[in-house]
This record gives C-alpha cells, sequence and structure tokens, in this order.
C-alpha cells in the first residue's frame, strides 16, 4: 500500500494528536484497521500463560488462519479482478501474472531444495516489509483523510520509522533476511561482534518504538499538525507484531491481525468503488459479503485444496503446501504495490471520500 | 480508465482491449488453476476422506529387527515412541543380539585345547574368546580377546570381536572404542556400523545410533545392489 507525496505546506497548528477521520467508526477503525484489538489480545494471552499455549485462542488459529489469514490472501486477488479498469490499466498483472505464478511454483517444486527452499526465504524476507509498507500506506491515508498534509521529508521519515520493524526482523530473524544470505556461524570469527549482538537487537528495538516517539515530537515542535492517532497505533501495533514477539509467534499471531487489518480496508474500498457505480443495485452489506465469501473460497482453494493437486502429481504434500503458500505469498505483495496506489488512480477519491 | 468510464462495470473492457498475447496467457492460467483446484479436490477428498491404516509400530521395528534391519526397526521403535531421550533404556526388543551355535560346546573345548596348546599364539585365544562368547561366558570371553590383543593388536576381526563381547557383558563405552577401531579397518563392514549403534544405543546416545544404524542400512543396501552381489 503506497500514499501520494503532497508538497509541504505550512499548516496551521491544530490538534497534536487527533483522533482522526475513520472510515467507518472509531471503535471499528482503531479496533480493526488500527491493530488495537491484537494489542488487546495479546496482552489476554499473555496475561493467561503465554501466546502459543492450548488455550482456547490458539486452539482456533486454524479456523482464524482460514478466516482471516487465507482470506486476506485471496481479498487482494478477488479486489484486483473486481476493481474497475483494472484489466486495461494492468493487463500483465491481471493476465500474465497468473501464469508466471504457476511457472515459478513448478520450477520451485521440481528443485525444491535449490529453488524452493529459496522461493521461501524471499517470501519470508518480504513479508515483514509487506507489513511495513501497509503500515505506512494506512498512516499517511489516515493523516490525508484527516486533512493532514506531509512535506517530502517528513513523508520519508515516516516511511523510514514504519520500515524499523521490516530492518530489525531482517537483521536478527531466523531463516529469513540476514540469515538467508549468511550461514549460523558467520559470527564465529568475530567473538566480540557475537557478544555485541544482543545489545544491538535491543537497541533496535527500541528505536522502533522511540523513531515514532521522536517523530511526533518533531511535528509537535514545528507547530503543526499531528498524524492522527490512529496512524501512530498502526505503526506501534507492527512494531508490536514483529519487535516484542519471537518470528514464529509474529508469524502465527500477527498474519491474523493483518489478515483482519487488510480485509477490513479492502472491504470498504471494494464496497465505495461498486457502490458508486450507476448500475449497482446492491445495498453496502451484500457487496462486503460477496466480497467475503469470494475470498474465502478462493483462500480456501489456494492454501487448502491447490497443494492436494500436487500430491496428486507425485510430489511431496510438504513441499507442495510450503510452496504453493510461498507463490501465493508473492503474488500478494506483487499485486498490492499496485492495487493500492493512491497517486493517479481512483482509489484516492475513495481514501478522502467521507 | 479513461475519462467517463468511471461506472463502467470493473472488466467490460478487457476482451476488446487486451492484447491476444496476455488474452492467451489468461485463458491458459484460468484453466490451469480450474484444473488444479478440480484435481486438488479429488485428491483432498481421496487422501483426507480415507480410513486411517492402523499401523503397529512396535511389531514392525520386531519384524525389523528379525530381519536385520535395525535402522528401520529404530525408527518405528521411536515411531511407536518406544525410544526416546527421556524414556531411555528402552525397549527390549532393540537389546544387542546375543551370538548362538548348536555346537557351542564342542567349538568350546577345541578352542580351549588350541589355546592350552599354543598360549603364545593370538588366534588361539581369539578363537578361544569367540567360543566363549557363544555359551555366554562373556566375561571370561573379554578376558581371553583381551590376551590376543596383547599379542597381536592387527589380528583381523579381533577388536570387533572384543566389542562383541564387552557390549555383551554390559561394558558399552568400551566396547564403542573397540567398534570405532575396527571400523579403522573395515568401515565398509555394514554389521560392523550396526554393532557401534548398538553400542552408542546402550550408552544414550540416541541420535548417534541412529546414523551409526543408517550408515550400516546403506551400507548393506550399497553393498546387495552392487554388481556381482549375493552370487
Amino acid at each position: 500500500m503506497s500514499a501520494p507525496a503532497t508538497d509541504a505546506s505550512p499548516t496551521a497548528p491544530g490538534d497534536l494528536f487527533p483522533v482522526g477521520r475513520v472510515f467507518v467508526n472509531a471503535p471499528f477503525d482503531y479496533l480493526v484497521i488500527g491493530g488495537g484489538l491484537s494489542l488487546l489480545t495479546f496482552a489476554a494471552l499473555l496475561g493467561s500463560g503465554g501466546l502459543i499455549q492450548p488455550s482456547f485462542a490458539t486452539l482456533s488459529i486454524p479456523f482464524l488462519a482460514l478466516a482471516l489469514n487465507s482470506a486476506h490472501f485471496a481479498a487482494s486477488t478477488v479486489r484486483l479482478y473486481t476493481k474497475p479498469g483494472s484489466f486495461s490499466d494492468w493487463p500483465f498483472l491481471t493476465m500474465g501474472l497468473p501464469l508466471v505464478t504457476l511457472a515459478v511454483l513448478g520450477v520451485a517444486i521440481l528443485w525444491p531444495e535449490a529453488i524452493g527452499t529459496n522461493l521461501s526465504a524471499l517470501y519470508l524476507t518480504w513479508s515483514p516489509f509487506h507489513y511495513a509498507a501497509q503500515a505506512f500506506g494506512l498512516a499517511c491515508m489516515y493523516h490525508y483523510r484527516s486533512g493532514g498534509t506531509l512535506s517530502v521529508t517528513e513523508r520519508q521519515l515516516l516511511y523510514a520509522t514504519c520500515l524499523l520493524p521490516f530492518l530489525y526482523s531482517f537483521l536478527f530473524a531466523q531463516g529469513a533476511g540476514l540469515a538467508w544470505f549468511l550461514p549460523d556461524s558467520w559470527l564465529a570469527p568475530a567473538p566480540s561482534l557475537a557478544h555485541a549482538f544482543p545489545a544491538l537487537r535491543l537497541s533496535f528495538a527500541a528505536l522502533v518504538f522511540t523513531a515514532p516517539v521522536a517523530l511526533a515530537t518533531l511535528r509537535v515542535v514545528k507547530g503543526e499538525q499531528g498524524l492522527p492517532l490512529i496512524s501512530w497505533l498502526v505503526i506501534v501495533a507492527n512494531g508490536v507484531w514483529w519487535v516484542v514477539f519471537t518470528y514464529f509467534e509474529a508469524f502465527v499471531w500477527a498474519t491474523i491481525f493483518h489478515g483482519l487489518q487488510y480485509l477490513a480496508i479492502v472491504m470498504i474500498f471494494h464496497v465505495r468503488d461498486h457502490s458508486a457505480q450507476a448500475n449497482n443495485h446492491r445495498a453496502p452489506r451484500v457487496l462486503a459479503l460477496r466480497f467475503y465469501g469470494a475470498s474465502l473460497v478462493l483462500g480456501f482453494l489456494l492454501f487448502n485444496i491447490w497443494p492436494f493437486a500436487y500430491l496428486l502429481a507425485g510430489f511431496g504434500l510438504a513441499e507442495s503446501m510450503l510452496l504453493c503458500a510461498a507463490v501465493i505469498n508473492i503474488h500478494h505483495f506483487i499485486v498490492d504495490r499496485y492495487i493500492w496506489r493512491l497517486r493517479k488512480d481512483p482509489n484516492n477519491q475513495v481514501a478522502m471520500r467521507r | 480508465m479513461q475519462p467517463g468510464e468511471e461506472n463502467e462495470p470493473a472488466s467490460a473492457t478487457w476482451h476488446r482491449d487486451a492484447n491476444p498475447a496476455y488474452r492467451l496467457a489468461f485463458g491458459v492460467g484460468l484453466l490451469v488453476f480450474a484444473g488444479s483446484f478440480l484435481a486438488g479436490l479429488g485428491e483432498a477428498i481421496r487422501v483426507l476422506g480415507a480410513p486411517p491404516v492402523a499401523v503397529d509400530a512396535t511389531a514392525l521395528g520386531r519384524a525389523l529387527v528379525a530381519q536385520g534391519d535395525y535402522s528401520r526397526a529404530f525408527g518405528e521403535f521411536r515411531l511407536a515412541g518406544m525410544i526416546d531421550p527421556v524414556g531411555y533404556p528402552s525397549p527390549p526388543e532393540l537389546a544387542y543380539p546375543a551370538p548362538s551355535h548348536p555346537n557351542a560346546a564342542g567349538l568350546l573345548a577345541q578352542a580351549g585345547r588350541a589355546a592350552r596348546q599354543r598360549p603364545g599364539d593370538a588366534a588361539a585365544h581369539l578363537q578361544l574368546g569367540r567360543a566363549l562368547m557363544l555359551t555366554g561366558a562373556y566375561a571370561d570371553s573379554v578376558r581371553s580377546l583381551e590376551r590376543a590383543l596383547d599379542l597381536d593388536p592387527e589380528l583381523p576381526r579381533l577388536h570387533a570381536s572384543l566389542g562383541r563381547a564387552q557390549l555383551l557383558a554390559g561394558s558399552a563405552l568400551p566396547a564403542e572404542r573397540a567398534f570405532r577401531e575396527a571400523l579403522t579397518r573395515e568401515s565398509r563392514q555394514p554389521a560392523l556400523h550396526d554393532d557401534l549403534g548398538f553400542a552408542l544405543y546402550q550408552l544414550g546416545r540416541l541420535e548417534e545410533a541412529a546414523e551409526a544404524f543408517e550408515r550400516g542400512r546403506e551400507l548393506r543396501e550399497k553393498q546387495t545392489r552392487a554388481p556381482g552381489a549375493g552370487s
């Protein structure tokens, strides 16, 4: 998700931390799109003994993964093919990319050790970046909706702040990011660096949460309208997802809440796009349900059924499942780079509309 | 999207405007995806709908032990939960197989005479040690084999026999040393890798034991596949 840059312009001092103009209502936007619900859930789970435990919440993970995570991956595809004008705007993305995706999966599954492992590492590395980009897009969108502006420099600073959780996971995650390129033993010749690594990790983690505070303070000092609280919540929630929890916990829980966040915003855009069409005769609720239903069915087919076709073709179920998930992720990341553009795109009108 | 087209349905113009190559790619992609989903659905129903096959891993492990396939037997016993670092030592099914011979007493008498007649002959003490092992006198067997070792440490099969006697006598650590010594001389003997696996298993070093059994299995398979094998 990306946002347009605006020229630097003197902004009259407004609220330092406005609630912001929400899409549905404040509780819904703050809890679902802002990520507040994830923070409350994490607090409740930690209070009851841990994030990954055989409790009700953990047992419900497979259901949540299908209803939210799988559906959110499919939602970008559903959005791509239902977004007005997508076929003419992005002919390769809509018509060529599916075949390319199939070809990449075919190659990866034929050579799982040489290609497949790298494909998995690519999506595991890309995933935190995708989350960071979504946090940046949402933060900007709420700011612009709320009448705020950002100079090019401020926008770059905000982008860098949003990318910090990605950089953190890139540097310190196991099996992805830097670990993808460097063997486990790379620190062995430099024991002093190995000893400094935990402190470096802690410092970086602190930076993830102090950078937004510094950025907010900068705007206060300059007397400019602050980013709405929901923008900060989105940024901090993403930081919590990737920094406070282990990579595995983040992968289990963050994907679920990221999926929820994504589904909410994509359905808002879909409903607004289609409600504005002259030939639409469906109520917004029906449009939303149809969109979610299509995403849920496609998500089920992609994640739960598609790998069995490769099993039938003689490949192992494990590599089929893992590599199907990898190409679905990568396809989703690529599609998202296009369908959320606000600049010179009707998305901008939807984002700014009340 | 051109001005004035905002209210057209989403995909109203794609057939008309799209490049034929893109249209072909899209058609092929759609067909492959649809076919994959249908095939996958059928396979998922077949796989997930099939009744679970009850496998008695313990019985399978015992059968594999009887066949001398310790590597797979080890795996089956693990699957059955009979081998794990916490639950060690177990199971009795994977006890080191004691050698036997229908005429063990006769062989012992013969080897005893030879050793008495040639007290400085390492080979005679080796034969005595092996005969004692066949009768279950493991401690005496170890003593006789150690005497042979003093006389000629390079005697073929001596280290392997000593290791077996030590393992049967309950001394897994010296047995491991003896098997490793034997492997430096006969590294391509599958039975020696199995023996080492048993010593390591008795020492509770399960991962190393599994590796040794696996190495024995690999060598056995390789030798079976080799030209002229079994002839």
